[in-house]
């Protein structure tokens, strides 16, 4: 089963991530889950595919209940972020999901109707959580054509989706990034193979550097954060993606 | 074929009901859980009172050290119960899970010749039982539980009675002893209380 456990805590007002599960088969790749609670009711990042749906689910169950999850945010459209829509569906019909307007048709196809989603405008747009306001990010190209990030300025924690994104390898998990040049051979290959514009990540990069960031999440590998989340915005701006990174 | 299709009969709604009741318990003790805390720290609180009053207050020393070990006690049947209720919702989430592939396997299973599909749709009906008969088990284990730390809030209700009593003999202290023991019989009322209902109401669900 998944871990949760709260990295930001200030009132009612808590990020909770869902992190690493020993039990998980080899061949699926490890999700970090986030829940963001403000008052009575929260908002789930990147749900994850439906095989590891009961793992997340009885997590989150342990300290919050899933009941009063209103919304899910789907940084983009695959397997791994938004697969278990239709299970979430038939706990809280009434859920919605947050996700880039190129892909709400296409998502259907994991479940849910014209009502379930909330389709962001290129530009991004702000989500309401009780009385917290929560900013979608555009992030597109990295590494989906349409894809977003989510901020909270108030924790200010940015959800990076894949951005940021580390294979750890199984039974070396861990939360947070302790040794940032270490960490590095566990994301390079990722983020050089799977983020395939430059530009998009240099856009990226400038656009992030201006926000007051104290930790950068990601789906899936370790949570940057202090000092660690400007040389992680470095480092990727120096780093050859895609075709670039073939010459 | 078609006949053993039909036979299979699987209801979302009563695994989603499951579910349901099964959240609606794990919330109920979550706020269970939160008692054993709170009776250790007015179990700490008296023993440093009684610490302050001396040897006339030893009887209410007596009663806090077993506050303490009562407040023990109910934390590992607590954490023990928190273990199997979190080990059934995965289980019951697992069954919505199976079902809905059934649903998706049934909308296929028009035009089946081969019964490739029915034979998949009995293989997870298999799997299914089990998981359904764990799910029973953990459940009976989960009332058991909590029916052992109600009895034993039961009979260690003569504590609060206990701490009245030996309350009135810590002289200039005696005041607040009286609270410390006021607070102890809350406390024990709050919890027998609560595992009551809790232990009724699983009871009456099953």
């Amino acid at each position: 089963m998944k871990k949760i456990e709260y990295i930001y805590s200030k009132g009612e007002h808590r990020w909770a991530a869902v992190t690493h599960d020993p039990e998980r088969p080899n061949y699926l790749i490890d999700t970090n889950e986030y829940l963001i609670i403000n008052r009575n009711e929260a908002l789930l990042t990147d749900p994850g595919g439906i095989e590891i749906f009961p793992s997340v689910f009885s997590a989150i169950s342990t300290e919050f209940d899933p009941k009063k999850i209103r919304a899910l945010f789907a940084s983009h459209q695959d397997p791994d972020i938004i697969s278990s829509l239709s299970l979430w569906l038939d706990i809280s019909p009434g859920i919605k999901c947050y996700i880039s307007w190129l892909w709400e048709t296409f998502v259907p196809h994991f479940g849910g109707n014209n009502t379930t989603f909330l389709s962001i405008p290129d530009e991004g747009m702000p989500i309401q959580l009780g009385d917290l306001t929560l900013q979608a990010v555009p992030a597109h190209y990295m590494h989906s054509s349409g894809n977003f990030n989510l901020y909270d300025p108030q924790a200010k924690i940015l959800f990076s989706g894949d951005v940021g994104a580390a294979l750890l390898p199984h039974g070396q998990e861990y939360l947070f990034v302790e040794d940032f040049d270490k960490h590095v051979r566990f994301m390079e290959g990722f983020h050089r193979r799977w983020f395939g514009a430059n530009d998009a990540k240099l856009d990226w990069c400038e656009r992030v550097s201006k926000m007051n960031i104290d930790m950068l999440c990601p789906q899936h590998g370790a949570i940057f954060q202090g000092p660690d989340v400007a040389r992680f915005i470095n480092w990727l701006a120096d780093l050859k993606v895609g075709l670039q990174a073939k010459k | 074929m078609a006949q053993a299709l039909n036979d299979v009969h699987y209801d979302t709604a009563a695994h989603l009901a499951r579910l349901e009741l099964t959240l609606i318990i794990c919330e109920d003790i979550k706020l269970i859980i939160e008692i054993p805390f709170k009776t250790n720290l007015i179990a700490v609180n008296a023993m440093l009172i009684t610490r302050r009053a001396g040897i006339k207050s030893r009887g209410f020393g007596i009663i806090a050290r077993e506050l303490r070990l009562l407040s023990a006690k109910l934390r590992e049947l607590m954490s023990e119960v928190s273990k199997t209720i979190s080990m059934m919702i995965y289980d019951v989430t697992i069954l919505c899970k199976s079902q809905r592939m059934i649903g998706y396997l049934q909308r296929a299973s028009i035009g089946d010749q081969h019964g490739l599909i029915n034979s998949a749709i009995l293989r997870k009906q298999a799997d299914m039982n089990k998981l359904n008969q764990g799910i029973e088990q953990g459940l009976s284990s989960l009332l058991l539980t909590l029916e052992s730390a109600y009895e034993y809030c039961r009979a260690s209700e003569a504590l609060s009675r206990n701490a009245k009593i030996e309350a009135a003999y810590g002289q200039e202290l005696s005041g607040e002893l009286k609270l410390v023991a006021e607070r102890i019989e809350t406390t024990m009322n709050e919890i027998t209380s609560s595992l009551q209902t809790l232990i009724h109401n699983i009871r009456a669900s099953t």
